[in-house]
């Protein structure tokens, strides 16, 4: 398994992964200590933050009435390595004990009113009998235009067949969008069909249609539904005492069409959507009693997996700490860099500047890297620059050094075996290896 | 749907407007908001309130922020409540300096960042954060972990820069 990612540890933390993931994770985080490393730097991260984010608390929201990491846990979201926000500093008068276990009502802020611009009421959402009746209504609106407009075409055929033997009278009423006898025939069938209470509910302003049952309707849900303490003081009594509804009245003509309904009616629907409106209550609840049934569920979930990681890294570190109890303090291995003693890493425009021309490189072999290293390459360098090095490794691991340094003049030579010139620059090659892999390196450089 | 609405604004209120105070730094902005997104729900009830109402409520807010904007107004991130009764000035100037500091690391974030934080904060999962976000839920582990770490390292830049001013 390749090392864990940042947002893999943190998902961890935060308890999001499933059992056969967090199986594997936990054996990789058994025999990784540079991922145990980062666990712990992930936790430590996830548990600053938290604290930081927690830490912006005003008012009815400070730690003390509704702490954050509470509300997380209830939430369905908790962190189980993650210690709770620190509770902010005791004021010098604190109010009293009733009032801070309010969270609506801490003394310098009045409950939270939720101000609708729209009557929700208007809104006959649920009521079936009404989309009903509205359903009808535009039915018997739709049969009796296509009545009248029967009637109407039948009695212009009959008209209209003498008249078609006669040329110049059919050119002369063709002209014409409709002759004074079909006006009066159109106008009788409208009042007609006004008088049967068929369409005359449309022609009635919808706002009018709409305001009339509203004063009159008795408290929608809930007035009649139990609430609990808080509630009372909070939205209902405000959704429920907002008669005004005319703007979203006159957005639905259809609907106010179909509140105007029989008289005959008025009592067996009223019963029918008492029940209805019962029915709807029972599984308004019902529903609210699953979802939440179905939430505390998934939180006792994810808190038993983010116990069992906690549990698992706890036993990481734990069995860590062993391990580095028993083994003996061994110092960890000196790396390429420390080897090569270079104190400062740079590049090949840097290296050819401070040797004023080329640099010398070991023909077929790759350079790890170059750097600057203190001391002198041989006799007659100039020690005010520093050595240039190029580091090379061969395939066993070893360092190899290939010193180059300007020449203080042109009369100085390297005294050493290991040391010799190549124009203005001395260069020695020395390293981890034998004397005579040296010597056959040293044919190779250029 | 009015019994709904009630349930939804008592269950929702409170973590919704921590979570726009955490974001804006303004308590009158932050109820504003949060009136607003309820008078949402009224218009286009929600089938999944929970990330609905955040998602929506964070919509506002990004609104608000560019036409703030156009309007040359500034986010009121150092602001003191001083027009609120305080349980004592030293107590209020820690506190407001602590939370100004934090607000000024959270604004160093990104949108994406900030937002994972504060739904986090207020117990969101990682599937619920992906769904208000619109967001893979793979993604969420990483924005959360690249999230914390920015946040503490703003945060302990600023302290480090009052302790040298100080």
């Amino acid at each position: 398994m390749s090392h864990l990612d940042e947002g893999t540890l943190h998902a961890l933390l935060d308890g999001e992964l499933g059992s056969t993931e967090l199986m594997e994770i936990e054996a990789h985080l058994g025999s990784c200590a540079a991922c145990g490393s980062r666990l712990r730097d992930a936790r430590e991260f996830l548990a600053e933050a938290d604290r930081l984010v927690n830490s912006v608390q005003f008012g009815r929201f400070t730690g003390a009435t509704v702490p954050p990491a509470a509300s997380a846990q209830t939430m369905g979201g908790s962190r189980a390595a993650v210690p709770p926000p620190p509770p902010p500093p005791p004021p010098p008068q604190p109010p009293p004990a009733s009032r801070r276990e309010e969270p609506y009502h801490a003394p310098e802020d009045e409950a939270p009113v939720l101000l609708i611009p729209d009557n929700p009421d208007a809104r006959p959402a649920g009521r079936a009998w009404l989309r009903g009746l509205a359903v009808a209504a535009t039915l018997a609106v739709a049969v009796g235009m296509g009545y009248v407009a029967t009637t109407i075409r039948k009695d212009v055929a009959s008209e209209a067949a003498p008249a078609l033997a006669n040329p110049a009278l059919a050119n002369r009423q063709s002209d014409a969008v409709a002759s004074p006898a079909e006006l009066q025939r159109f106008d009788s069938g409208l009042k007609s069909m006004a008088e049967g209470d068929t369409i005359a509910p449309s022609t009635t302003p919808p706002a009018a249609a709409k305001e009339a049952p509203t004063p009159g309707k008795p408290a929608p849900k809930p007035a009649a539904k139990a609430a609990p303490p808080r509630v009372a003081t909070v939205p209902p009594r405000q959704l429920a005492a907002k008669p005004e509804a005319t703007d979203e009245a006159a957005d639905k003509p259809a609907k106010s069409a179909g509140e105007t309904k029989p008289e005959s009616t008025g009592t067996a629907a009223s019963d029918t959507t008492d029940a209805q409106e019962e029915a709807a209550t029972a599984a308004a609840e019902r529903d609210a009693v699953r979802l939440q049934a179905s939430r505390a569920l998934s939180q006792l979930d994810r808190e038993r997996r983010i116990s069992r990681a906690a549990a698992a890294t706890a036993r990481l570190d734990q069995a860590q700490a062993e391990l580095r109890a028993r083994e003996p303090a061994t110092p960890a291995p000196p790396t390429l860099e420390q080897r090569s003693q270079v104190y400062l890493r740079i590049g090949l425009d840097e290296a050819s500047r401070q040797l004023g021309g080329p640099v010398h490189v070991i023909e077929g072999m790759s350079p790890v890297f170059m750097g600057l290293a203190p001391g002198r390459v041989a006799a007659g360098a100039d020690t005010t620059r520093p050595v240039v090095r190029v580091v090379y490794q061969d395939s066993q691991g070893r360092m190899i050094a290939l010193d180059q340094q300007r020449r203080s003049g042109p009369g100085g030579s390297p005294a050493s075996g290991s040391a010799w010139s190549i124009g203005d620059v001395t260069v020695g090659l020395r390293g981890e290896v034998p004397a005579e892999t040296l010597r056959l390196l040293r044919n190779r450089v250029r | 749907m009015t019994a709904d609405l009630a349930q939804l604004f008592e269950q929702y209120y409170t973590p919704l407007v921590r979570m726009l105070y955490r974001r804006t730094g303004d308590r009158d902005r932050a109820e504003d908001l949060a009136q607003e997104t309820f008078a949402r729900a009224v218009s286009a009830p929600p089938n999944n309130p929970r990330p609905w109402l955040f998602a929506v409520a964070l919509n506002l807010v990004r609104e608000d922020g560019r036409r703030s904007v156009t309007r040359g107004r500034r986010l009121e991130l150092l602001r003191s409540e001083t027009d609120r009764p305080s349980p004592g000035p030293d107590v209020e100037f820690e506190r407001n300096e602590d939370s100004a500091r934090v607000r000024a690391a959270l604004a160093t974030l990104n949108d994406r960042d900030r937002e994972a934080l504060l739904l986090k904060a207020e117990g969101f999962d990682y599937e619920e954060i992906a769904a208000t976000l619109g967001l893979a839920k793979g993604a969420i582990g990483t924005t959360l972990a690249r999230a914390r770490r920015r946040l503490v390292e703003a945060y302990r830049a600023q302290e480090r820069g009052t302790n040298v001013a100080s």
